[in-house]
């Protein structure tokens, strides 16, 4: 290798000046031309932050509609892969001694279905002839001991199920130091070394063996680059609302990834997750800095990933996205309030991004992606602000007198908005849905896949209504986040839901209720203020607000998601001809777990082998003896559910307590205190 | 490993057996319990049971019986896995004898498989410049076209 500036970063800096050339000037000569629409309607202090949240949220949604029209026409040309430097064009086969780290953080995780994502790549691996070049650690941040013992016990029974001892790795830190990230870099700090390039799972991620193959063999035919992110497809899920998520990623994604991959080259983004990192640059240069101050906004960074690209691209080497590379998979949140407990953290870490901008020595392009991560929430107080502004402006017109006093003889017959400004922005936010169907309609046998044209004109036409009506709830709740940041409220790390749970009703008005008493009284209010014609371009907005209990709750149900998958709608084509690792993870939920059917923690310390397992597991902590003794005759004397969490954490961990804890429960005489063990037999047994 | 079945004799005093288990026989319902929960031969069984009963002649104390018959299964199964008895019961679960090295404990080898030895390097996060006015001066230096990177890239041979 030399030190050269490679051929494509001068292609992408002459893609991304156009690219910014299309997001600039349209949004300019729209404010413009709104401008003097405005000029004689509205007084200057109403007109110039209209017009200034106009041009933001304008470029905001033109930059979506360039990147997804630039995809198309790709897409249309067969890819993007054919850029000079792209990694796709060199592959070598990976070294013999060349060793991979396949790392999957798990908090508190369903561990079924951990076990079962990594048994499906793992087979996938093994049939691909790849398993000698890669090995598996569950690197676990679980503070619940019940959940804790799962994964140990799933990690042992999948070790001799699989053969996989030596193979598969477990690990649990007991301090969670900086949540994912620093979970990420103990394993560096421990094993590093060891492993010249690692591949960072999520705890719903699958992987096809070829794909890890092929993200390998890339890695080995380009020294220079350090990270290739893929782009894990949405599957899986059975709630209403998580196939319409899955849908939409699976039809319109592609545009937008592969749109994204012609600006980015590689100066690429990396999502933490379904990715391949090049270890030892890693270790040299992406330790995260913690940001001065107290968290929401200073502390340890929230949302790593993108910071970790930066990094790594300031350090001189290339991060690529690589969204045609297939076999990756990952889940999306079940239902509308889990996707918002996501989007509040992803909040809170993505304007922290926005104090790492002043940074010396970061790409532009990756300067770019945090404010653009920032905008992804900013976007939501913009356009409440701009409903605001907006909804003021109308009164305006509507008022005999008007606020600045430039009342208006034909107000009731007036647009509040000129109607070329929202064909314009029609346009540029309903384009690339109708790019993605004639790009499937242009593939022979893709459009079968998402159940024929016609259903999937019909998906496509709901998936929109259900978009319209989602769109002002989650302004409501990015704006709430965005304003919570700002005051100085930070989130607390925790576990993702990953299985179909339907939000009760309960939940539903706990959790919406006010959105919708908010969307209502509006109605109300703004009915009568505003007339029927400037009212009617609320009511998308009004009508998604007012439903958002009844939208949470429906959407939420599997069943609802089942029967439209029934009748071919939002039908992906993974679920069409389900890949073979899909179809393994389904047949790996079955395989060969313990089954815990009452008190895991019981169960540890009653049965012979699962005691057995768990204690070789353990290191004997002397220093913990005297106050582990008294925990064990506490147990022994009141009952193991007289024990707090933090109290099995301490038993659990030494393996002398647990031992000696096996023998006691065994070697009591009281039968009603060994009932509470579970060990009492029926007289005559 | 456990011994095998030949080097241990499970001929037991039917009639001497038969007058212990009457009298202890909540004691030894337990000791069953807990062996059915192991994975062991039926020669194994008979001969921990044996080791049991054997030690249920001794004087004891009732409320002491049970753990003088649990102490004694431990110590047999430690005997049949010629080490302590926690190796013996996951020997019974892993069997695996081929892949564990010359002498090395059960409790040992699982311990390698779950976390391979460490190789530990340090990993520190570098100081990052945030300064505003640094990057406002960097901001001009670029409108002015003295463009400098923090690092060069290194490109393939044929790529640049």
């Amino acid at each position: 290798m030399v030190n050269v500036r490679p051929a494509w970063e001068s292609i992408a800096r002459s893609r991304r000046a156009w690219l910014t050339a299309l997001i600039v000037l349209p949004a300019c000569a729209a404010g413009v031309l709104l401008d003097q629409a405005f000029a004689q309607r509205l007084p200057l202090w109403l007109e110039i932050p209209t017009l200034i949240i106009f041009v933001l949220l304008f470029a905001w949604i033109s930059a979506g509609f360039w990147t997804a029209l630039v995809g198309f026409v790709l897409l249309l040309r067969g890819g993007s892969h054919k850029t000079p430097g792209s990694p796709e064009q060199r592959l070598v086969q990976p070294r013999p001694q060349v060793k991979t780290a396949i790392l999957m953080p798990i908090y508190n995780e369903e561990v079924e279905r951990v076990a079962a994502g990594l048994q499906a790549t793992y087979r996938s691996l093994a049939l691909a002839g790849a398993l000698s070049h890669f090995e598996f650690f569950l690197l676990s941040d679980t503070r619940d001991p019940a959940v804790w013992l799962k994964e140990e016990m799933a990690w042992s029974a999948l070790c001799k199920a699989l053969q996989g001892f030596g193979r598969i790795h477990y690990r649990r830190r007991p301090v969670n130091n900086k949540a994912k990230s620093g979970n990420v870099a103990d394993f560096c700090r421990r094993w590093g070394k060891d492993y010249e390039y690692m591949v960072v799972l999520d705890a719903d991620s699958v992987m096809r063996g070829e794909t890890l193959l092929r993200l390998l063999e890339m890695m080995e035919g380009n020294p220079q680059v350090g990270i290739i992110q893929t782009q894990p497809l949405a599957v899986n899920r059975e709630t209403l609302y998580a196939r319409l998520q899955q849908f939409a990623h699976r039809l319109y994604g592609p545009l937008f990834s592969t749109g994204l991959r012609f600006w980015q080259l590689g100066d690429g983004h990396y999502i933490g997750h379904n990715a391949i990192l090049r270890t030892a640059p890693f270790v040299q240069h992406c330790a995260l800095p913690v940001l001065p101050g107290r968290p929401p906004l200073g502390g340890a960074l929230l949302s790593h990933d993108f910071v970790e690209a930066a990094l790594m691209a300031k350090g001189g080497w290339e991060v690529w996205f690589v969204p045609g590379l297939e076999g990756s998979y990952e889940e999306v949140p079940p239902t509308l309030i889990d996707d918002l407990k996501r989007d509040r953290r992803w909040a809170q870490g993505n304007l922290q991004h926005l104090r790492l901008l002043s940074s010396e020595g970061l790409r532009s392009a990756h300067r770019f992606l945090f404010v653009n991560g920032a905008m992804s929430f900013l976007a939501a107080p913009l356009w409440g602000l701009f409903l605001l502004l907006g909804g003021v402006a109308a009164w305006h017109w509507q008022s005999p007198l008007g606020l600045g006093g430039v009342a208006l003889d034909n107000a009731w017959t007036v647009e509040p908005l000129p109607l070329w400004i929202f064909g314009i922005t029609a346009t540029l936010l309903l384009a690339p849905k109708f790019m993605a169907i004639f790009w499937v309609f242009w593939q022979r046998d893709l459009a079968v896949r998402y159940g024929g044209l016609w259903r999937l004109g019909w998906s496509v036409l709901l998936e929109t209504l259900f978009s319209v009506l989602m769109a002002p709830i989650r302004m409501v709740f990015h704006s709430q986040f965005v304003i919570q940041a700002l005051l100085g409220r930070s989130v607390r790390w925790g576990a993702q839901v990953r299985g179909d749970q339907a939000t009760s009703w309960g939940d539903a008005l706990g959790s919406f209720g006010w959105c919708s008493a908010m969307g209502l009284i509006l109605a109300a209010l703004l009915y009568p203020l505003l007339g029927g014609w400037h009212f009617g371009w609320l009511l998308p907005i009004l009508l998604g607000l007012s439903a958002a209990v009844p939208l949470a709750v429906l959407t939420s149900r599997a069943s609802l998601g089942r029967a439209a998958r029934a009748r071919g709608l939002f039908v992906i084509p993974e679920e069409y001809c389900p890949p073979l690792e899909l179809q393994g993870l389904a047949q790996g939920r079955l395989v060969d777990l313990p089954q815990f059917t009452g008190d895991p923690f019981v169960q540890v310390v009653v049965d012979p082998q699962l005691n057995a397992i768990h204690a070789a597991l353990q290191r004997n902590r002397p220093g913990v003896w005297p106050k582990a003794a008294a925990l064990c005759h506490k147990a022994l004397a009141l009952g193991p559910q007289h024990l707090t969490g933090r109290e099995r954490n301490i038993l659990l961990s030494d393996r002398h307590s647990m031992l000696a804890l096996h023998r006691a429960v065994w070697s009591l005489a009281d039968e009603e205190r060994i009932a509470d063990w579970g060990v009492a037999l029926p007289e005559g047994a | 490993m456990f011994k095998d079945d030949s080097t241990y004799s499970v001929n037991p005093d039917l009639h001497h057996d038969i007058f212990v288990v009457e009298k202890n026989a909540p004691v030894i319902r337990r000791i069953e319990h807990y062996l059915a929960r192991l994975q062991l031969s039926d020669a194994q069984r008979l001969w921990i049971r044996g080791q049991v009963l054997a030690r249920m002649n001794a004087p004891a104390e009732k409320e002491a019986l049970y753990g003088l018959a649990f102490a004694t299964v431990q110590t047999a199964l430690a005997t049949l896995a010629d080490g302590d008895e926690m190796d013996g019961r996951l020997d019974l679960w892993a069997g695996m004898e081929g892949q564990r090295e010359e002498g090395e404990k059960r409790a040992r080898w699982l311990q390698r498989q779950m976390q391979p030895p460490l190789l530990r390097q340090p990993m520190a996060s570098r100081p990052l410049n945030r300064s505003l006015w640094a990057a406002c001066l960097r901001f001009l230096d670029l409108l002015a076209f003295r463009r400098h990177t923090a690092a060069v890239r290194r490109a393939l041979q044929g790529e640049y």
